[in-house]
This record gives structure tokens, sequence and C-alpha cells, in this order.
């Protein structure tokens, strides 16, 4: 559509809208901007990297500090076959490991939470105002009280992951059951539903392409608690983190670059995973949802 | 309303956005020159310097209680640089052992040399990238894997002074800075065994490659000629954490410095590794700016740490009010905590081949993977700075 703009004698403008190529074509209007959207989605990322390779390469930046993209994929298979505390894999194997636990724990005791602080206005009334105080503490600083409560192990990492996820989860759960219109519970107990049957018939259905939004969110955020608590705290000097940070610390700026990638990999796939199971598990959800 | 400028079309804005971005990026990256690249001083050859006869001491000399290189106090003579010139200096961290930098800066030595000097607290491994594209100066910081990794990839950057070695180093009827282990780790707590060490569970935030597990490493192999470092089981804990770790036996063994130390010099611990004795394991390191633009720069600077070493920080300097009051308004601590310790040996020169010991140590540790022969030397040290200093060489 196009406009056109007129003055009139007493500076007054009118606008007049006209019809314009969507209108006169509009098959071939979309599949033209889904070509332009396509091309330019990968477009961007590839002229950003051989903007890359030839800066690093023409040492218009210094290569020692910026590697060349090729560079790195050269590195990148020495650094996954190297044994050397654990290569590359052991890194990823070990943060996968506390992705994977700090996650289950958090959603779960988010999900209950969530769920049960969604349906009874006591519970809600008894502990939002806590965990509202709560949710402000930046989750990083409570590595050293969980060091001192559970001790120098995996279990601190995970709880400091899990406190993150739980936030997310728990309140984008409790909005969601909360948001499921007051008309469908009133209706169900008309019909004499039980507690469970409202649950599981009305609630869950009603909520649940939400909480997945939750569930989404948190993965990206899991990925990114990881990177930060292996920064502080990584027991048997192993994860994404601990590798970004020490090779920061000796200045091995291809492996870090390398590991960065990698965790932002791990990230992508997370999420899209979290993303699959929603659609499988609320296919009534609109693709914006769950 | 009527507008001065018109608008920037739609499809230009976006050019504009991207070369914005385009040049604060490059701008980023390869840094602006620091105000030392505008001095025009040349740098002189090496003359003997009044009062710095002993000013230079055998570089391979490492005997316990060895004695420092000195001149006598307010020498070398400042030599003003013909305009001002204004230094960055990263610090990694406040701490007495940066005293000879900090106090030049707040007794006046650098604007005797017509110097000023901005600091900024960075770790060095930060710090070094800076340095080669001329953003930093100087930077004062521990040796780092990182000084070694840098001169591999091509950077401009070295070593120019030492720092310091703690005077009772090697001597283990003192109490000081060291690894500490619990003594009911051993088998026998009255007599702890230090071959034992190797199989105690050693806490440190960096794994290995910190300079103190080093020194702890080296310093352990000359009291045990078959110690064995590849398999010590090194416990990854945050530095705050490290006292707790120690106290709660989630560690048997933690390199502790000055003055955390202080707090396990008890019947409990026991001291089973000092520093090297006569040995800095730190520096001063100059980048591209005062190791290639103006070195000349570099050469004052230089010379105020070495006069205020020689005027201030000598000998037992912990018994002089004025400099304790100095160094504790430098490193916002009280007078109080730095009375618990002893005054450091403060040392200027760069002992032969501690860059080539460290690798080769990273290297079997496993630690250094990336090559399999130290860097050599010159490479990553240059003593230049403190021979035009004291107008003494070799």
């Amino acid at each position: 559509m196009s406009e056109q703009a007129t003055s009139t004698a007493t500076n007054d403008v009118v606008l007049k809208r006209l019809p314009g190529p969507a209108e006169f074509n509009p098959k071939s209007h979309s599949r033209r901007r889904r070509t332009i959207e396509l091309s330019l989605s990968i477009g961007v990322p590839v002229a950003l990297i051989i903007l890359w390779e030839l800066a690093s390469t023409h040492e218009w930046i210094n290569p020692g500090l910026y590697p060349s993209p090729t560079d790195l994929l050269r590195r990148t298979p020495e650094l996954f076959s190297s044994n050397a505390g654990g290569g590359m894999w052991g890194d990823v194997g070990k943060s996968m490991y506390r992705v994977a636990w700090g996650y289950f724990w958090g959603a779960l005791f988010g999900l209950v939470l969530g769920v049960w602080m969604g349906m009874s206005r006591l519970t809600r009334a008894a502990l939002e105002p806590l965990l509202a105080a709560m949710y402000t503490v930046p989750k990083l600083a409570l590595i050293g009280v969980f060091l001192l409560i559970l001790g120098f192990d995996e279990k601190p990492v995970i709880a400091v992951i899990a406190l993150t996820v739980f936030f997310f989860v728990w309140i984008q759960t409790m909005t969601a059951v909360m948001s499921v219109p007051s008309g469908y519970r009133d209706a169900a107990v008309s019909f004499g539903a039980t507690k469970w049957q409202l649950f599981r018939q009305v609630l869950l259905p009603g909520s649940l392409p939400q909480i997945f939004i939750g569930l989404r969110v948190a993965a990206g955020v899991t990925v990114l608690t990881v990177i930060g608590v292996e920064f502080v705290f990584a027991p048997g000097n192993q994860g994404l983190g601990y590798r970004i940070n020490t090779a920061r610390q000796i200045l091995d700026p291809g492996q870090m670059y390398v590991a960065i990638v990698i965790a932002a990999l791990l990230g992508v796939l997370f999420t899209w995973v979290v993303r699959r199971v929603g659609r499988m598990l609320a296919p009534w959800a609109k693709e914006d949802e769950g | 309303m009527n507008r001065s400028v018109a608008p920037i079309p739609r499809s230009q804005r976006f050019w504009l956005v991207l070369g914005c971005v385009a040049s604060i990026a490059l701008t980023g990256c390869v840094g602006g020159p620091s105000s030392a690249s505008r001095a025009p001083d040349l740098r002189s050859d090496v003359v003997a310097v009044p009062g710095c006869e002993n000013g230079r001491t055998d570089q391979t000399d490492l005997s316990v209680g060895r004695l420092p290189a000195r001149c006598t106090a307010g020498a070398p003579a400042p030599q003003p640089l013909s305009q001002p010139v204004k230094l960055r200096v990263s610090i990694a961290f406040r701490g007495e052992y940066a005293a000879p930098v900090l106090l030049a800066q707040s007794l006046g030595e650098f604007q005797k040399e017509n110097l000023s000097v901005e600091f900024v607290t960075l770790p060095t491994s930060d710090a070094i990238p800076q340095l080669s594209q001329g953003q930093l100066d100087a930077s004062v910081g521990g040796y780092d894997l990182s000084l070694f990794n840098a001169s591999r990839i091509g950077l401009t950057v070295r070593a120019v002074l030492g720092n310091y070695y703690p005077p009772s180093a090697g001597d283990y009827s003192v109490q000081q800075t060291g690894l500490w282990c619990r003594r009911d780790a051993f088998t026998t707590p009255e007599s702890p065994n230090p071959s034992e060490t190797q199989n105690l569970r050693w806490g440190s935030a960096v794994g290995k490659s910190s300079s103190g597990i080093y020194y702890a490493i080296a310093e352990l192999k000359k009291r045990v000629p078959d110690f064995n470092g590849d398999a010590l089981p090194v416990i990854n804990i945050p530095s705050s954490e490290m006292t707790t770790g120690l106290k709660n036996g989630a560690i048997d063994c933690a390199v502790l410095i000055d003055p955390v130390w202080i707090d396990f010099a008890t019947p409990e611990y026991v001291l089973m590794a000092t520093q090297l004795p006569g040995e800095p394991l730190g520096s001063v390191l100059f980048g591209k700016s005062l190791l290639r633009d103006t070195p000349a720069v570099g050469d004052a600077f230089a010379r105020a740490v070495i006069r205020t070493i020689n005027t201030h920080l000598s000998g037992d300097y912990h018994q002089d009010p004025s400099v304790m009051a100095a160094i504790a308004t430098a490193i916002n601590q009280p007078v109080t905590l730095l009375e618990r310790t002893s005054s450091l040996t403060m040392d200027w020169e760069i002992r032969q081949d501690t860059t080539t010991r460290m690798q080769q140590e990273f290297i079997d540790l496993d630690v250094i993977t990336a090559y399999e022969h130290p860097v050599p030397e010159e490479k990553l040290v240059d003593r230049s700075f403190y021979e035009h200093a004291t107008g003494r060489t070799g």
C-alpha cells in the first residue's frame, strides 16, 4: 500500500491510501517478501562472517586476537580430539549434565508450586511476597552460600541453575493457571468436577501453552546460567564456562571463540528440544505459543 | 513546524547505522594511540648512573637470602621528559606487591619525570591485548600464561621489571605466605612428610595454571626429588571460598597469600612450600607504546619506579610509618593489617630464565598443550629499561 500526502491551502495534511503490490498480487508479493526475509536471515550472518574472514586474513584486525572463522574451523577438531583436561567433549558433556539436572529440578519445583499457587489463593497469599523478594536476588551471587551449604561438588552448581529456572517457570505457570477464564472453572465446578478433574480437564489444557513459553525461556536461561556459574566454580575443572574463562585467562582467543559458539549452539538446541516437546504435549497451542 | 534538516531516507538509515557500528567496532578492536606515543624524546645510551654502583646483581643467583640490586636513596636521579606525558597503567589487584608503582605516583616520583599515571584495575590476561594495541601503556601483575601465549601469537608485550620476593622464602623456620596444608591430612601429623603432599587435594581458583601452584610444585621438587605433580588432585574452588574449603576439609592444601596465611599459622596447619627464594614471580609489563613508540618514556617510568624502591621501599620499610601510611592509602587497607606481615623484598630485576622454568613446569603438567618447547626468554623479557635506569648492564 502506498501513501500520498498532499497539503491543502490551510496546511492540513490529507493522507490517501492507494492499493499496492500486496493488494494487487498478494501471492507473488508474499513469495517475494518471504524470499527477501530468507535472504536477509542467511545473507547478513554470511556477510558478517565473510567480513570477519577478510578482516582477519588481511590483518585489518589482529589475527592473533581475532582469528578468522576458517582458523576456528581448523582448530575445532583439535580441541575436540585433545585429551588434556578431558577435551572439549568432556566440557560439553559436563555442561549438558548440569543443564539437564538444573533444568529438571528447577522446572519440577516451578511447575508444582506454580500450579498450586495458581489454584490456591491462600497459598499465593502466603508465598508470593517471599518468592517475589527472592526473585530479585542475583542467583549467581548465591554460589558462595550454596558452596557453604552443599559442599564443593556438583550440587551447588545444579542448585544455582535450578533456582534460576525455578523462578522463570514458577511465575509463568502461576500466571498461566490464574489466567484461565473463571467461566471455564465455574462451568467445570457446576458439572461437579473434582479438583483433579478441574486441573486435568480445564486448567492444564488452558494453561499449558503459556507454561511452555516459560519453560522455553527458562531453557535459554539455563545455558546462560551454567556458563556464568562455571566461570566462578566448575567442579572437576570442566565445563564450557570454565573452558571459556580459562581460554580468556591464558589468552587463547581461538579456543574461547570455539567454546562460545558451542555454548550458543547448546542453547539453541536445548530451546529447540523444549519447543518440540511443547508442541507435542500442547498441539492445540497457536504457532507462537508453546 | 518548520524543519531545518531534511530527514534521512529510510534506505540510507540502515547503511548509516551499519557504518556507525562498524566504525565503533573497528575503533574498539584496533584502538587509538596512547598519549605516550606523542612524546618526542629519544632514548639515551646506557651510561653510568651516580648512586647505582650496586644497581645490578647476578641474574642467575637464586640463593636463599640473596640481596637485591639497590641504588642509594634518590637514585637514579630524575631526567624529566621535555613535555608532560600521561600513561595508563593497569594493576591486577591493589596489593602491597604493587607499592613501587603506586607510591611512585602518590609520592611524586612520576611527576619528577614529567609523567602522570592513571591506574585501572584489570587482570593481566585482559590487560595484555590492550597493551599490544597501545590502549594501555603498562601493566602490573604476576607472570601469566597469557604472557606466554601473547608472545606466541605475535603480540608486542614484554616483562620489563620484576616485582618482589618474600624475604624469608625457602626458610621453613619462618611462617609466611605459601602452600599451607591441614596436618590431619598427613599420615604422621606431628611431622608431616612433604612427599605425601602430592596425594593431597589442593585447592586453586584457576586449576594448575596459577603461579602459586607453579612455585609450590617447584619448591616441593627441591624438598622431594621424585615429587610428581602430574597427577596432583587440584580442586577448583573460588578464591573467596579457599579458606572455608581448607577449614572444613573440602581441600587439604591451598596457596595462601599475605595476610590470609596468618589465620592458619596454628598447630592444625603446616607450611609445606614457600615461594621460591630470591625469585620475583611477577612483573611490570610494557606494551607497544613504551616498547616501540616511545621507549624514552618507558625509561622514565622505570627510573621513577626504581627510585621509589631505593628511596621508600628498601629494607624493612614496614618500620617507616609514613611509608606504611602511603601504602595503606594506595591499596585502601588499614595499616594494622599490613603490619601483620613482613616487608617484601622489592626487586626490579628479572631473574634469568624464570619464564622458561615456569613454561617448562606448565608443559610438564599438561597445562600448556599448545606447544612443546618454552617460548625463549628474549621474546618475553626486555631488561633494557632497568639497565638504562641504573646504568648497569649484563
